[in-house]
């Protein structure tokens, strides 16, 4: 009886000894804020930084202007011509170059209202114009056009490109002008983001 | 001759408890460890953000938590920028966009920032959510944007951190 006794006594501790740390242990980070960052690099360029509307191939009708109720692509091929349906390198005027990132990226590409003049184009944020908003979009190469281009809103644009690891890759713009004639001809500029974020 | 059967049975279920358990044994409390690689970094004449995600778990109202960001200027030549929070553009699966409030929740060390040429810095951003305060959803998202507002032209860049919280 003793023998038995002693047994369970040391089955039971041996029980106890495993699963009693175990319990404190849960207790102890449910209550704790933890932050962790694992060590990761972003890092694009981008080339050119300027698109001139209808300014990228001089055969382009009325080269140089924008009109009403227009689209135009960054597209070198032409200002008017639209991508392939598969869109190919060539029909993209910018590069971002993924400088050493350490993760897989996500790109998005915002478009801003524009300003300088007193009939000033705002993005209407549905790809499409209205009588005085712009409508733009974003395309990169290897997106079926026109199902894949993204909407390039003010903000909250959705991602142009996800989990990207090349070391390049080639982009455009589109935008469609408003509908309605300017009651000004001043020049008018707006600012476009690529935005990088780990995917 | 039962109670010596009993006895020998009770031992060998403690002694075989005790085998399985042995891994926890040795490491009784399990601690959360930070994973540390040791990755090259990006060119230095490219500006690059690190790191790209900061994960914060068991968040909850009265809460802080807090993290060094690191910015490096890749531009020859000084230039500010502009270190923000922003609404993400898009969010993460299951992961809700952020409450109007949140912004307020935020501090960084620096907003606007001026970086000599090549220049690395830490940045320390810090997220109090108030007690009274509800949070945007079990898991939600925000950025924190970094611009270098020395760039030229009409088309620029922007790296933004992705901090992922999961409410308590």
């Amino acid at each position: 009886m003793k023998k038995l006794i002693t047994s369970m006594v040391v089955s039971l501790s041996l029980i106890a000894g495993i699963l009693g740390p175990v319990g404190i242990a849960s207790a102890l980070t449910s209550q704790n804020v933890t932050v962790t960052g694992t060590p990761s690099y972003v890092a694009i360029t981008n080339t050119p930084s300027t698109w001139t509307i209808n300014g990228l191939n001089a055969s382009s009708p009325s080269y140089g202007y924008m009109l009403v109720n227009t689209t135009y692509y960054s597209n070198p091929l032409g200002d008017t011509t639209s991508p392939s349906t598969t869109v190919l390198a060539g029909e993209c005027n910018f590069t971002v170059t993924n400088a050493s990132s350490s993760v897989p990226l996500d790109l998005t590409v915002n478009f801003g209202n524009f300003s300088g003049s007193a009939d000033a184009m705002n993005n209407s944020d549905s790809g499409s114009a209205t009588a005085t908003e712009f409508g733009a979009s974003s395309y990169c190469t290897d997106m079926a056009y026109p199902t894949g281009i993204k909407t390039a809103k003010v903000t909250g644009s959705d991602a142009m490109k996800t989990n990207w690891t090349t070391a390049s890759l080639k982009w455009g713009l589109i935008i469609e002008t408003r509908t309605d004639a300017w009651t000004t001809g001043d020049a008018q500029t707006a600012t476009v983001t690529l935005t990088a974020t780990a995917h | 001759m039962k109670v010596k059967v009993l006895a020998i049975v009770m031992l060998v279920v403690g002694i075989l408890i005790t085998g399985c358990g042995g891994t926890n044994t040795s490491n009784p409390t399990p601690t959360p460890t930070a994973t540390v690689e040791y990755i090259q970094e990006p060119p230095q004449d490219v500006t690059w953000i690190n790191p790209g995600k900061v994960q914060v778990e068991n968040f909850y109202a009265g809460a802080t938590a807090e993290y060094t960001i690191t910015v490096h200027n890749g531009n020859d030549y000084s230039a500010k920028f502009i270190i923000k929070y922003r609404i993400p553009d898009h969010v993460g699966e299951g992961y809700s966009f952020p409450s109007d409030d949140v912004s307020n929740w935020i501090t960084i060390s620096g907003n606007d920032v001026n970086f000599n040429a090549y220049e690395t810095k830490d940045i320390l951003v810090s997220i109090t959510m108030p007690e009274d305060a509800t949070a945007p959803g079990k898991k939600w998202e925000f950025w924190i944007s970094v611009i270098d507002d020395s760039q030229g032209g009409s088309i620029r860049t922007e790296q933004c951190v992705r901090w992922l919280i999961t409410m308590e």
